[in-house]
C-alpha cells in the first residue's frame, strides 16, 4: 500500500520547489526586509511562461497549427512528447531561462512604483498584484483561460521507464536547488549581502552612508523574482499542467510560514522550513487519500496549524528554529568570535600544560615554583 | 421613472466599500498595524445573520442582525488585539512582523471558519456556503410614487447613521479625542494620562464592528461565502491607499472613486474600446498604482522620507548622468 520509493519521488520535487521559493523569500524578507506578500505572482509568471513556450515550440516544430489550449493540441502532445530527446532538453532549458527573465522583469517593474513607499504599501501593492494576475490569467484566452494548459512535455518524456524518468527529474530539481543555495549563500556573505542587511536594519542610515537603497532593492527583487519564476517553471514540468487557480494567495502564506519557522536571515533555516511544511503537505494528502469521508478536511487543520504556528513563532521565538548566523568576513575571522575561540583554546592548553608540569615534578620529586 | 442600473450599483458599492475601508484606515491610523485579517471581520459579519437565521430557522429583524454582527466583529477585533498585536507590540515588534502576524491570524480564522462551516452543514443539514440570510426586509418600498429597493435604502441609511455616529464619537466625546490623540502622537498622549492599551482596545472594537456591519450590508446585497472578505480585499485596500491610510474622509472619497471606476468607467470602456467586463479589478489595481505614483503616502507607511519625482527621473535619464539617489 505504501511505497517508500514512489513517495520520495513524488515528495522530492515538491520539497525542492518550495525550498527554492523559501530561499527567494528569505533573501527578500530575511536579508533586505522587503515584505513581499505577492511571491505567488512571480511563481505564476514563471509557470505560465514555461508552459506557453514549451507548448508553442513543440507544436510549431512538428508543424501543427492548433491553438495550444485545444483538445487536439493536448492529444498531439501526448504522441510527440517522447520523440526527440534533444528537443525536450533544450526546450526545458530555454523555458527555465525565459521564466527567469520574464519573472525577474515583472519583479523589477513592480518594484518601480513601490520602492519609495514603506513596507505597508509594498505589501498591499504586491499582494494586489498577485490577485490581479490570477484574475487576468483566468480571462486570458491564449493560455487557456481558467482551464489553463494541459499536456506540457516532461523534459525526460523520452525515457520509457517512469521510475527512471522521475528520478532524473528529482536529480535536476535537486541540482538547481543546490545551485540556488550556493548562489544565495555567496551573495549573503559578500559585501553586497552586508549592504542588504544594513537596509533591513535601518534604511535611512544606509542611505546616508551612500548605499543606493532603491537600486539595491530593485536588483534584489529582480533576482529573487526571477529565481521564483524558475521554481514555477519546475512545478509546471513536474505536474504537466498549469491553471490560474493553482496560484492563490495561500501559497504565499505557506512559503512565508516556512521562512518564519525555519529562521529569517538564515538560508539553512529556509530549507528546514520547506522540509517541515512539504512533509506536512504530503501528510495531509495521504490522510485525505486514506480516509475518504472525513468530517473536516485535513487541509483546513493544516492551514489552522500554519496560522497559529506563525503567531507562536513570532511571539516566543522570533528568530525561528535556526537563528541568524554571523556574517563571515575577514575581519570577523581575525578579531571576532573566532579569535576569542582561539584565545580560549590556547588558555586551556596553558592550564593543561601547568598541570602536566606539576605532575611531572611530583614524579621526579621536585617542587614547582 | 427608471434609474439606470449602473448608477444604483455604484451607489450600492460606494456604501459597501466605505463601510469596509473606513475602519481599516481607522485601525491602521491608531495602532499602526496593517491588518490583513480585516477581510475576515467582514466575512464573520456577513455570516452572523446567516448563522442566526439558519440555526434558529427564523427570519431575523435587521436591527438584531446589525447589532449581533457589530458585536461579533468587535469581539473578534478585540480578541485579536489582546491575543496577538498587543503582546507583539510589547515585545517591540517591527511593522513587518505585525503584518506577518496579522496574516497568520487571517489564515487561522479563515480556515477555522471553514472547519466550523463543514461541521454545521452536517448537523443542520443545510447549505451554508453561497447563501443569503433570512432577513425581514420587504423587497421594495413605494415612496411618493417611486419604487425604491428597500435593501438599498437600508444600506444607505446604515452608512449615514454609522458615519454620523462615528464622526460625533471621534469629535465630541473624550474617548474619541483620546483615540485621535493616540493616532497622532502616542508618546505625548500617554504623557497626558491617556491609557494607550484601553484606547487602542476601543479603536479596535469600533473598526472591527464597522467592518462587520459592512459584511452584513454585503449579505443583503449578494451571496455569502467564506471567501467574501478576501475577494473584496483589493478594493478595500485601494480605497484606504487613496486615503493614504490616514484620512477617514478621503477614504470615503476613495470608495466613491473605486466604485464608480468599477461600475461606470468599465461600462464606458466596454462600449467604446471593447474592454471585457471581467477586467473590472484591473481598474482598482491601476488606481492603486497611480495613487502611489502621483500622491505617494510618504511617511505614513514608514517609507523613506523623500518624494517620488517621475519628471526628475526622466530628465536624469535624458542627461545621462550617474544616478545618485
Amino acid at each position: 500500500m505504501f511505497d517508500i520509493v514512489s513517495f520520495l519521488v513524488s515528495w522530492f520535487p515538491i520539497f525542492s520547489i518550495y525550498a527554492i521559493l523559501a530561499l527567494c523569500l528569505n533573501m527578500e524578507i530575511g536579508y533586505t526586509g522587503m515584505a513581499n506578500f505577492g511571491l505567488v505572482a512571480f511563481y505564476a509568471i514563471g509557470a505560465f511562461v514555461a508552459g506557453y513556450t514549451s507548448m508553442t515550440i513543440f507544436l510549431s516544430f512538428y508543424g501543427y497549427n492548433y491553438p495550444i489550449y485545444s483538445l487536439d493540441a493536448i492529444i498531439t502532445m501526448g504522441k510527440i512528447a517522447g520523440r526527440t530527446p534533444w528537443l525536450n532538453i533544450s526546450v526545458f532549458i530555454l523555458s527555465l531561462i525565459l521564466a527567469f527573465l520574464v519573472a525577474g522583469l515583472a519583479g523589477y517593474l513592480v518594484s518601480f512604483p513601490t520602492l519609495r513607499v514603506g513596507p505597508a504599501f509594498l505589501g498591499i501593492t504586491i499582494l494586489s498584484f498577485g490577485e490581479m494576475l490570477r484574475v487576468f490569467m483566468k480571462h486570458f484566452q491564449p493560455t487557456g483561460g481558467s482551464y489553463g494548459l494541459l499536456g506540457i512535455p516532461h523534459p525526460f518524456a523520452w525515457v520509457s521507464d517512469p521510475l527512471i524518468k522521475n528520478l532524473l527529474f528529482v536529480i535536476v530539481t535537486l541540482v538547481i536547488l543546490i545551485l540556488v543555495f550556493i548562489y544565495f549563500e555567496l551573495l549573503a556573505n559578500s559585501p553586497y549581502g552586508r549592504a542588504l542587511k544594513s537596509i533591513r536594519e535601518d534604511e535611512i542610515a544606509s542611505l546616508c552612508l551612500g548605499k543606493p537603497v532603491p537600486r539595491i532593492k530593485a536588483e534584489l527583487l529582480f533576482v529573487a523574482s526571477g529565481v521564483s519564476g524558475i521554481a514555477g517553471a519546475l512545478y509546471v514540468f513536474y505536474l504537466g499542467s498549469v491553471a490560474p487557480d493553482m496560484f492563490v494567495t495561500a501559497v504565499t502564506f505557506e512559503v512565508w510560514s516556512m521562512v518564519i519557522l525555519g529562521g529569517r536571515g538564515n538560508n539553512m533555516g529556509a530549507i528546514l522550513g520547506a522540509l517541515i511544511f512539504s512533509l506536512l503537505n504530503r501528510a495531509t494528502a495521504i490522510l485525505n487519500f486514506i480516509f475518504l469521508d472525513l468530517l473536516i478536511d485535513p487541509n483546513y487543520i493544516r492551514w489552522m496549524i500554519t496560522g497559529i504556528l506563525i503567531i507562536i513563532v513570532l511571539m516566543y521565538r522570533p528568530k525561528g528554529i535556526l537563528a541568524e548566523k554571523t556574517v563571515k568576513t575577514d575581519a570577523w575571522r581575525i578579531f571576532g568570535e573566532a579569535q576569542r575561540d582561539w584565545d580560549r583554546i590556547t588558555a586551556m592548553i596553558q592550564v593543561a600544560n601547568r598541570y602536566l608540569k606539576r605532575a611531572f615534578h611530583w614524579l621526579i620529586g621536585r617542587e614547582t615554583k | 421613472m427608471e434609474v439606470p442600473r449602473e448608477l444604483i450599483n455604484t451607489t450600492w458599492y460606494t456604501c459597501l466599500y466605505s463601510l469596509m475601508a473606513v475602519p481599516l484606515t481607522l485601525s491602521y491610523r491608531t495602532s499602526k498595524v496593517l491588518n490583513f485579517a480585516h477581510g475576515i471581520y467582514i466575512t464573520i459579519g456577513a455570516y452572523i445573520p446567516v448563522f442566526i437565521s439558519r440555526g434558529l430557522g427564523i427570519s431575523v429583524s435587521p436591527i438584531i442582525a446589525i447589532l449581533s454582527s457589530f458585536t461579533a466583529g468587535a469581539i473578534l477585533a478585540m480578541v485579536s488585539h489582546l491575543a496577538v498585536f498587543s503582546p507583539l507590540i510589547k515585545r517591540k515588534a517591527t511593522p513587518v512582523t505585525l503584518m506577518i502576524a496579522s496574516m497568520g491570524l487571517w489564515i487561522f480564522i479563515k480556515y477555522a471558519l471553514y472547519a466550523a462551516l463543514s461541521i454545521l452543514q452536517r448537523s443542520w443539514m443545510t447549505q451554508l456556503t453561497y447563501t443569503n440570510p433570512n432577513i425581514d426586509i420587504p423587497s421594495s418600498i413605494s415612496f411618493m410614487g417611486i419604487e425604491i429597493n428597500a435593501r438599498l435604502l437600508l444600506t444607505i441609511l446604515l452608512v449615514i447613521v454609522v458615519f454620523t455616529l462615528l464622526t460625533l464619537f471621534l469629535m465630541k466625546t473624550k474617548t474619541g479625542m483620546a483615540i485621535r490623540a493616540i493616532a497622532d502622537n502616542p508618546e505625548l498622549a500617554q504623557l497626558t494620562g491617556i491609557s494607550r492599551e484601553k484606547t487602542l482596545l476601543i479603536a479596535w472594537a469600533i473598526s472591527g464592528g464597522i467592518a462587520a456591519i459592512g459584511g452584513f450590508a454585503w449579505s443583503i446585497f449578494a451571496y455569502v461565502s467564506p471567501e467574501t472578505g478576501d475577494n473584496l480585499i483589493l478594493q478595500v485596500f485601494a480605497c484606504s491607499v487613496i486615503g493614504g491610510l490616514v484620512s477617514l474622509s478621503i477614504t470615503f472619497i476613495g470608495a466613491i472613486i473605486i466604485s464608480s471606476a468599477e461600475n461606470l468607467l468599465i461600462i464606458l470602456l466596454n462600449r467604446y474600446f471593447g474592454v471585457e467586463l471581467s477586467f473590472r479589478p484591473f481598474l482598482s489595481f491601476l488606481i492603486l498604482l497611480l495613487t502611489i505614483l502621483i500622491r505617494p503616502p510618504a511617511g505614513a507607511g514608514g517609507g523613506l522620507p523623500y518624494r517620488y519625482k517621475i519628471t526628475g527621473y526622466i530628465s536624469r535619464l535624458l542627461r545621462r548622468r550617474e544616478e545618485n539617489v
